[in-house]
């Protein structure tokens, strides 16, 4: 090596450095391919309707911003849930002849976790930060209460240990013997202020676990008449009549209206508005029903289909990387109870619902 | 005409580049142009075999060598640096691939910064760790890249040094 050469090693060293930065894109850029099974991209190749899997990974995370899914009670309870990351679930589902999705089973992942930011002005025993870590699988049906599971509440010096089991669950603080309840009773508990704080604790982690599910399915529900709304844009569906007379001011029959905001094709970027007005759902089980009043704003579509098995890749609105958009409530949730065919609202019953979550749907 | 040192820059270049163009022709064609920089090129997706089962871990092991090849060529004749780039690039090619495995794949993709949906190759990060396929035998694959690449540039010194 001569002088020269020498003298010009560092200047020649500089290419290290978008050479190193191409290899590192060349690799992103294959797709990550492995044994031959590759990551898709969209194509514009339109090659018939889209095979929908029997089973997809639904992934739950914050909105950008962590503008958190909060629910604030009429009785001063204000109650937000911070996801840690991602929570890992999968769902089961059953598609038609016309490719219309039945949501069927899931099951929440072991090792997800959510914290509970759970403030009443010190009017509850329960202020400050709960973890809720789930420690084995959670099973169930959709719209229905888990089968099996379990989950640990855990705060400092206190774990309370919450085992799913058909029909209710088995509780227990630091490993002590469990205690069983049914699931009204369980739910009943966290309004008894003759119960131990520990056993309301687990009470309202169970709530907040069936509040964040309960909407994540109801979104993964619609996602198929998503491309219907673009096409007969706005969709609008009646409620559930009053079986009896409304609450005051309260219409006899609401309605949820679906808006595109959109134009030309349904693509990723787009927002949909779900409004629900004065929309009341009927349990015919239950003498408490559920009335919604307000929007839920789904921002920022994304949708992914695997060219090569013309197969839905990945849905949702959002994303796990902090992106924009999401589901973003600006809603009321209101318990009507009946008596002698009168529906009422309790004050302490009307649940302000805001902030909201990412929500993708991957192929597993 | 080249010379020297020169010559053996050239030589690595260009065999880097040629593993390279390997590499494309098995996404290209065995996979049917299934890779984020072949959308949009390839028209027909169906999938035709010119390496058989060895297209299946082929790019990890041709990225790896050409790496390590290009980079001993932009620092030659400073054979001292071969094992760190060697080992520097043998660890980044793991590093992506372990990165796709599951659950850490969700996580990688978590920490992700927003704006690489913007900006054109990274918009794909968060995919290949999500849906891309961890394989172990890409490890593999990538082992014997990084000492192939060793032993090329090595062999390549010792020429020089006699």
């Amino acid at each position: 090596m001569n002088r020269t050469e020498r003298n010009a090693f560092p200047w020649r060293a500089l290419w290290l450095i978008p050479l190193s930065i191409l290899g590192v894109l060349t690799i992103v850029a294959t797709g990550g391919g492995g044994g031959g099974d590759d990551a898709s991209f969209d194509d514009d190749g339109d090659v018939g309707p889209v095979v929908i899997l029997p089973t997809y990974n639904l992934l739950l995370t914050n909105l950008q911003g962590d503008n958190l899914l909060t629910a604030a009670t009429g009785a001063g309870l204000t109650v937000s849930i911070d996801i840690d990351g991602i929570l890992h679930n999968s769902i089961d589902l059953s598609v038609n002849a016309n490719n219309e999705v039945t949501l069927l089973s899931f099951i929440a992942h072991a090792g997800s976790r959510f914290d509970l930011l759970v403030s009443s002005g010190g009017q509850l025993p329960l202020d400050g930060t709960v973890a809720v870590v789930f420690t084995e699988d959670i099973a169930g049906g959709i719209g229905a209460p888990p089968t099996s599971g379990a989950f640990d509440v855990v705060i400092p010096n206190e774990t309370v240990s919450v085992t799913m089991v058909a029909g209710g669950v088995q509780v227990s603080l630091n490993g002590a013997a469990a205690v069983a309840y049914s699931w009204e009773e369980f739910g009943n508990l966290l309004d008894d202020d003759a119960q131990e704080t520990w056993v309301r604790r687990a009470s309202l982690a169970t709530g907040a676990f069936e509040f964040i599910y309960e909407f994540a399915f109801n979104v993964a529900d619609i996602l198929d008449e998503l491309e219907l709304a673009a096409l007969s844009n706005p969709i609008v569906q009646s409620c559930d009549m009053f079986t009896g007379t409304p609450p005051a001011g309260i219409l006899a029959q609401g309605e949820i209206t679906i808006t595109w905001i959109g134009s030309g094709e349904l693509s990723d970027g787009d927002d949909f508005e779900w409004l629900f007005n004065q929309c009341w759902v009927d349990e015919p089980s239950d003498t408490i029903d559920e009335l919604f009043d307000g929007t839920v704003v789904l921002e920022n579509y994304t949708e992914t289909i695997d060219f090569n098995t013309n197969t839905l890749f990945e849905i949702g609105f959002g994303g796990l990387s902090n992106q924009p958009g999401g589901v973003i409530f600006d809603l009321t949730l209101s318990e009507t109870v009946q008596n002698d065919g009168v529906f009422t609202i309790s004050p302490d019953d009307i649940l302000a619902i805001t902030g909201g979550f990412a929500i993708i749907i991957q192929s597993p | 005409m080249l010379r020297g040192q020169h010559r053996e820059e050239a030589i690595l270049l260009f065999v880097a580049a040629l593993l390279l163009v390997v590499g494309v022709i098995v996404y290209a064609v065995d996979r049917g142009g299934a890779a984020y920089f072949l959308t949009g090129w390839i028209g027909n997706h169906n999938e035709a075999e010119i390496f058989g089962p060895l297209g299946n871990h082929l790019p990890t092991f041709v990225h790896t060598l050409a790496m390590i090849l290009v980079f001993a060529a932009v620092l030659r004749p400073r054979a001292r640096l071969l094992p760190a780039i060697t080992i520097g690039w043998f660890s980044v090619e793991c590093l992506f691939e372990v990165g796709q495995l599951s659950p850490l794949d969700a996580h990688v993709a978590a920490v992700l910064p927003a704006w690489f949906e913007y900006v054109p190759v990274l918009e794909a990060s968060g995919v290949y760790f999500t849906h891309g396929t961890y394989d172990p035998f890409d490890l593999a694959s990538i082992g014997f890249g990084a000492a192939a690449g060793y032993w090329i540039v090595r062999s390549i010194e010792r020429g020089d040094s006699k």
